[in-house]
């Protein structure tokens, strides 16, 4: 664990040095300036422009922009959430890997709708293109391909935390370009030092240039940093391995798409590539073993992901079994293999040593060897919940340097910090992403609020309304907050939402309006076992919650009105996992209330835990001082906050509480179930913007 | 010449714990008795020697919780009459939920009990009904707790808020009508269940919003002993939608209603004080011992095979976690869910205790345990004669002894009697632990009846909880609420269609079992995933 005084509170905070280097009126102006051409500043910049901001991207080379560094993947459990929110914001991700991928599969299918992972292998450089693509024709952003080496800051505002406020940056050329607000979304790039075997050197992946100058800027103003360690395999030639004797997995078909807006993926079915399950033996655990005198990486004590350890991490926690390796493909071109799970930072040649080892790949050759990387991250609990920095106004963080691992983690933070440094601009209230409402959510107050001691990643356990946060649902959950709050969500897709919305509903009153007797029941869908003990009558609702039972079932027991709803396919399978989770997700309705009755009780930014007149212990006053909680509900998941101070601290929470949140209920997905059956207008594809405007954005539903 | 007796009380298992009492030496010049108190164990054994010498003794016996229902809460007919004068012996006597071994000899006693408990060898549990009621009370949204601060005091404040006060006035007091609002009304309150009138106190009835919450609220103003209070409160529990409090609670009903404004009410500070602080620390009381042990058992259980379903769910098809996982789960789910309800129908003991704590003077005939009983009451409640028998039939007083009520019953003597489980009952009952701490007692000239009583209370203490500190059936109430949710989530995990929805049901499961020992939060679930699987790609 990485102790407090792990940290390195470095160099006392520097003044502000308004003047210093005053923008000259010849400067270029910008809304918002992204540093970072990674997953979370290409999200950032775009939604930044979206929103209606004069954007800025900075970054070492074009060509890398939308690189994917380490694997060749998108999604996963957890992460396919992620995904699916950061396309319900009309964020890029989603659709570029539905024109990317080339084997798509949903894991855990038979675990239930709420915790399906969308995952895929992607075609690197298919992803990469797509996202330049995008990028370069985004109206209002502007790439550039510069090194950044200052900040310009000024005096802070009056009425917002912190000591000093950014104006601008200063390039490695000398010049500067004047932004409203900076995000910053450098990755590992802050003081990156890559290892293999006892080698070192700086690099923020490999063949990049760490950014040293911008570490020193923040180290002068004062933020707290921390380091952290991941790593990468090596990378095999794929026609050197035999993969005859390996266990295949196959692809979806049909493979579902990320986005909501595609309505199939790019590749054909039969098209898609397969990967290749192997397993390390105790050879290669001896190498690992025999070799530990010349592997820095592994014995030093920066702390690495639990999840994702190097190879030799497992070996040295799990000894004495077979690990799994993955090989997967880079894309329909690439003759390059991943091994996933076989990060490593043994010297090249002992890598090599480890490889032959493992069945099928006797004969392996390696294109690039495995490798660690250490960097230093920023403590996000110097963050609000906007992703803004307290110590320096208008800078936003967003991605890896917050502490996170993983593509889609850092996508949805940047599309976050573009959103919140646009509306900051604008002069507009932040844009908040509650628990209670997404991943994104539960991501950033975790960060923000408990910090993190290892490289963050999401996980469907972290998430405390896993039933009502699922895949299926994000667009009804945050689409119509992205279009009118944050004004970063295309017309289309808002339409397409709302619609969906509507048809849903009228679906789910439909339903709920067909009730028979349970014998009627039996006799009209004797395919559902239902238990003659039900309470009677039934609702097709009712029905539809047996898992034996589906829309085209009933539809074809009760053609009118339900055939219509059945043809719509995407729509009977949304109405199918609404049945399902009804249950759930009414129960949690209550809970959800409660989290965000707390989360409406704002605590002052600028409260000093150690100064107030409050009965608090100075144990309580220490966490309470490092987390920064900014609502009563964050305060309650610090560990060790006892109730005694969370009832003392209600008396500091601030007046305005009760303005918080405008939009709170009104798409909570449990209040989709009225019992009160209000309409049965017919599903039509085409509803006025007008009805639209009446129906769904007026009305609470 | 000694007389030892022993009481053993087993609480969850056929388990023995023991409590003797041992007269070193009789004085010639009276009657002595000695009692025994050991920490561990609920009952006191008090012993004497009576006059010259003679072998004779009796014992006191007392039990909140598993004692009461050792005598089924029947008063007589619990089979310790009839006792013979005799050298020695052992008899059973069989109550409504276990048996009791009575074994005496020349200058020796001992009593064992055991109850059908969560053990294998006990009966096979039984669907428990309590538990059922329980659990189709939802945690609901009308809370109860004592006001007034915890403690002995003249008048308890019992306070609840919610859409339910209303409901809870109406079943209390048996009438349909609510009192004029925000006028103390005089009522009888009875236990809606057992109909049993349990005091006559104030009733203030404060419809919402015009009430400290905000809510619908009432207030209780009765008696402040803590038999009433507890009996109060039970009879609140029992009602479907109350639920106790959480700690400060109250205060933050009232402060989301915008009715507080902690800023300008310092004084409040006591108050939020009174509310968490002592339900912390009364919780915390609660938790030491066996009680807390199993606690924390069950909780670290339900945290493993929550971790385990999580990491089934987060991990399993890219990663080496295998479905064999889940019947583990399965497993542990099962056990905890009976342990669980044996546990929840032991509680239900506790409730037979209302009227107070059951006392029992045993022994053999003409020892004096009329004398005894006459001592305590101050008053000749009993009939006392020389002649061995003269207490034929069980003969019921009750008593204030520091604050606590107790209801302390005469017996007859002893007598003797060959059943096999009362021969295993003494060849258990040699293996007695130590003898505690005793006292002497002179029945003819009160001499050590301070001490004696100062034992008693010390004990009911333990039984009962500090009557200046805060009452334990808050907490007993609190737990049982809570671990009935608890038992229900782990009813449902067995019914769900999917493994995210039966995750949903133990994570519920986790929360209830949380309320008692502390919350676990995500990263606990993460720590126990990462050390028992190898997570990593």
């Amino acid at each position: 664990m990485l102790a407090r005084s792990g940290w390195r509170r470095l160099a006392p905070p520097a003044a502000p040095r308004s003047g210093r280097r005053r923008a000259g009126s010849a400067a270029p102006r910008f809304e918002v300036v992204v540093i970072g051409g990674g997953h979370a500043g290409t999200e950032a910049a775009a939604a930044a422009a979206r929103g209606g901001a004069r954007t800025l991207l900075l970054t070492h080379k074009i060509g890398t922009i939308g690189e994917m560094s380490c694997n060749p993947s998108f999604g996963g459990i957890g992460k396919g959430h992620l995904m699916r929110e950061v396309d319900a914001l009309d964020g890029l991700c989603g659709r570029i890997c539905d024109v990317a991928g080339v084997h798509y599969k949903v894991l855990n299918r038979s675990k239930g709708p709420a915790v399906w992972g969308l995952r895929a292998q992607i075609d690197r450089r298919r992803y990469r293109d797509g996202v330049q693509k995008e990028i370069l024709s985004t109206p209002l952003l502007t790439v550039r391909e510069a090194s950044v080496e200052d900040l310009l800051l000024t005096e802070p505002e009056a009425n917002h935390p912190g000591k000093c406020q950014v104006t601008g940056v200063v390039l490695g050329d000398g010049s500067t370009v004047c932004a409203g607000s900076v995000i910053l979304t450098t990755g590992t790039f802050l003081r990156g030092v890559i290892l293999m075997g006892l080698e070192t050197h700086p690099a923020g992946r490999l063949g990049d240039q760490p950014a040293v100058g911008l570490a020193q800027t923040l180290e002068k103003l004062g933020f707290t940093v921390g380091r952290l360690k991941t790593g990468t395999p090596p990378r095999l030639a794929k026609d050197t391995i035999n993969f005859s004797g390996l266990e295949e997995r196959v692809p979806d078909n049909p493979p579902v798409p990320f986005s909501f807006l595609s309505k199939a993926v790019w590749i054909k079915p039969e098209d898609q590539l397969s990967c290749y399950l192997t397993h390390t033996n105790l050879k290669a655990q001896q190498i690992v073993l025999d070799n530990l005198h010349l592997n820095d990486h592994v014995r030093e004590t920066t702390k690495g992901p639990r999840y994702c350890p190097s190879f030799e991490s497992k070996v040295l926690r799990f000894p004495n079994r077979e690990h799994q390796v993955w090989l997967e493909p880079e894309g329909l071109e690439s003759d390059v293999i991943y091994p996933q799970g076989l990060s490593m930072t043994l010297p090249a040649e002992l890598q090599e040593q480890v490889i032959r080892s493992i069945p099928g790949l006797e004969k392996a050759k390696i294109l690039q060897p495995g490798y660690g990387v250490q960097y230093d991250f920023l403590d996000p609990r110097q963050l609000t919940a906007s992703l803004e920095s307290r110590l320096v106004q208008r800078l936003f963080f967003a991605g890896q340097i917050n502490g996170t691992t993983g593509y889609e983690e850092a996508a949805a933070q940047g599309i976050i910090a573009g959103i919140n440094a646009c509306l900051r601009v604008q002069g507009k209230p932040p844009f908040i992403v509650s628990r209670t409402e997404g991943y994104v959510g539960v991501l950033i107050d975790d960060l923000t609020t408990l910090g993190t001691t290892e490289p963050y990643r999401m996980f469907t356990s972290r998430v405390e309304f896993r039933m009502s946060l699922r895949p299926d649902n994000a667009d009804a959950r945050l689409t119509h907050r992205g279009f009118e709050e944050a004004g970063c969500v295309s017309q289309q897709r808002y339409e397409q939402a709302i619609q969906m919305r509507a048809a849903l509903e009228d679906g789910i009153a439909t339903l709920k309006s067909l009730q028979f007797s349970v014998t009627k029941w039996s006799h009209l869908v004797p395919e559902v076992p239902i238990s003659s003990n039900r309470r009677s009558p039934l609702s097709a609702f009712d029905v539809l919650r047996y898992p034996e039972a589906n829309m085209e079932i009933l539809a074809r027991a009760i053609p009118e009105p339900l055939r219509k709803l059945a043809e719509w396919r995407e729509l009977s399978e949304r109405l199918k996992i609404e049945a399902a989770y009804e249950w759930c997700v009414v129960n949690q309705q209550q809970e959800i209330e409660e989290v965000r009755r707390d989360e409406a009780l704002r605590l002052p930014e600028d409260i000093d835990y150690f100064a107030i007149d409050a009965s608090l212990s100075a144990e309580v006053r220490e966490k309470l001082n490092s987390s920064r909680p900014q609502t009563i509900s964050a305060v309650s998941r610090i560990p060790g906050v006892t109730p005694a101070a969370i009832i003392n601290l209600l008396r500091f929470v601030k007046a305005e509480k009760l303005k918080a949140f405008p939009q709170t209920g009104k798409y909570l997905p449990g209040k989709m179930y009225s019992e009160k059956v209000t309409s049965q207008t017919p599903i039509s594809a085409e509803i006025s913007e007008e009805e639209l405007g009446s129906t769904f954005v007026k009305t609470p539903l | 010449m000694a007389l030892r007796r022993a009481l053993s009380a087993a609480g969850r298992r056929w388990g023995q714990l023991g409590v003797g009492g041992h007269l070193g030496g009789a004085s010639p010049r009276g009657a002595f008795l000695r009692g025994g108190v050991r920490s561990d164990v609920r009952g006191i054994g008090v012993q004497g020697a009576w006059g010259g010498g003679a072998a004779l003794g009796m014992g006191v016996v007392w039990g909140g919780g598993s004692q009461s229902a050792l005598w089924g809460g029947h008063g007589p007919g619990y089979g310790m009459e009839g006792g013979v004068p005799g050298v020695g012996g052992v008899r059973w006597a069989r109550g409504a939920r276990g048996a009791l071994l009575v074994e005496w000899g020349r200058g020796s006693l001992h009593l064992r009990a055991s109850f059908w408990g969560a053990s294998p060898r006990g009966p096979p549990p039984t669907p428990p009904r309590c538990a059922r009621r329980l659990c189709s009370v939802v945690p609901g949204d009308t809370i109860f707790a004592v006001s007034s601060g915890h403690g002995r005091c003249g008048v308890a404040v019992i306070r609840t808020s919610g859409p339910g006060s209303g409901g809870a006035i109406r079943s209390l007091t048996g009438s349909p009508e609510l009192p004029p609002p925000r006028v103390m009304a005089l009522r009888r309150i009875r236990d809606p269940h057992t109909a049993e009138l349990l005091d006559r106190g104030l009733v203030v009835w404060f419809p919402g919003p015009q009430s400290f919450t905000g809510e619908d609220c009432m207030e209780l103003h009765v008696h402040g002993g803590p038999a009433v209070v507890s009996g109060v409160l039970r009879a609140l529990g029992r009602l479907s939608g109350l639920r106790p409090a959480e700690p400060g609670e109250f205060t933050r009903r009232a402060f989301h209603r915008g009715k507080l404004d902690l800023t300008a009410a310092e004084g409040l500070r006591d108050l939020i004080h009174a509310e968490t602080e002592a339900q912390r620390q009364q919780a915390l009381r609660q938790m030491e011992g066996e009680l807390g042990r199993l606690y924390q058992q069950w909780g670290e259980t339900l945290t493993q095979a929550l971790a385990h379903i999580e990491a089934y769910i987060d991990f399993s098809e890219d990663d080496n976690v295998e479905e064999e996982v889940l019947s583990q789960v399965d497993a542990a789910v099962q056990t905890l869910e009976q342990e669980i309800a044996a546990h929840l129908q032991d509680g239900r003991r506790g409730e037979l205790l209302c009227s107070g704590v059951r006392a029992v003077i045993a022994g053999p005939p003409n020892v004096g345990k009329s004398s005894l009983l006459n001592l305590l009451c101050q008053r000749p409640a009993a009939i006392v004669s020389p002649v061995a028998g003269t207490t034929r039939d069980v003969v019921e007083v009750s008593l204030n002894v520091s604050g606590y009520p107790v209801v302390l019953s005469d017996t007859a003597g002893l007598r003797d009697a060959t059943d096999p489980i009362e021969q295993e009952g003494v060849s258990r009952a040699r293996d007695r632990p130590p003898l505690p701490p005793t006292t002497l007692l002179s029945c003819k000239t009160g001499e050590g009846t301070d001490s004696l009583l100062q034992l008693l209370g010390q004990q009911l203490a333990k039984l009962c909880g500090d009557p200046l500190s805060g009452s334990p059936s808050l907490t007993q109430s609190r737990h049982s609420t809570q671990l009935g949710g608890c038992m229900a989530a782990l009813a449902l995990y067995r019914q769900q269609q999917d493994v995210g929805m039966a995750a949903e049901q133990l994570r519920l499961a986790r929360r209830h079992l949380g309320r008692i020992t502390g919350h676990v939060g995500a990263e606990d679930i993460l720590d126990v995933i990462f050390r028992d699987f190898c997570i990593g790609k």
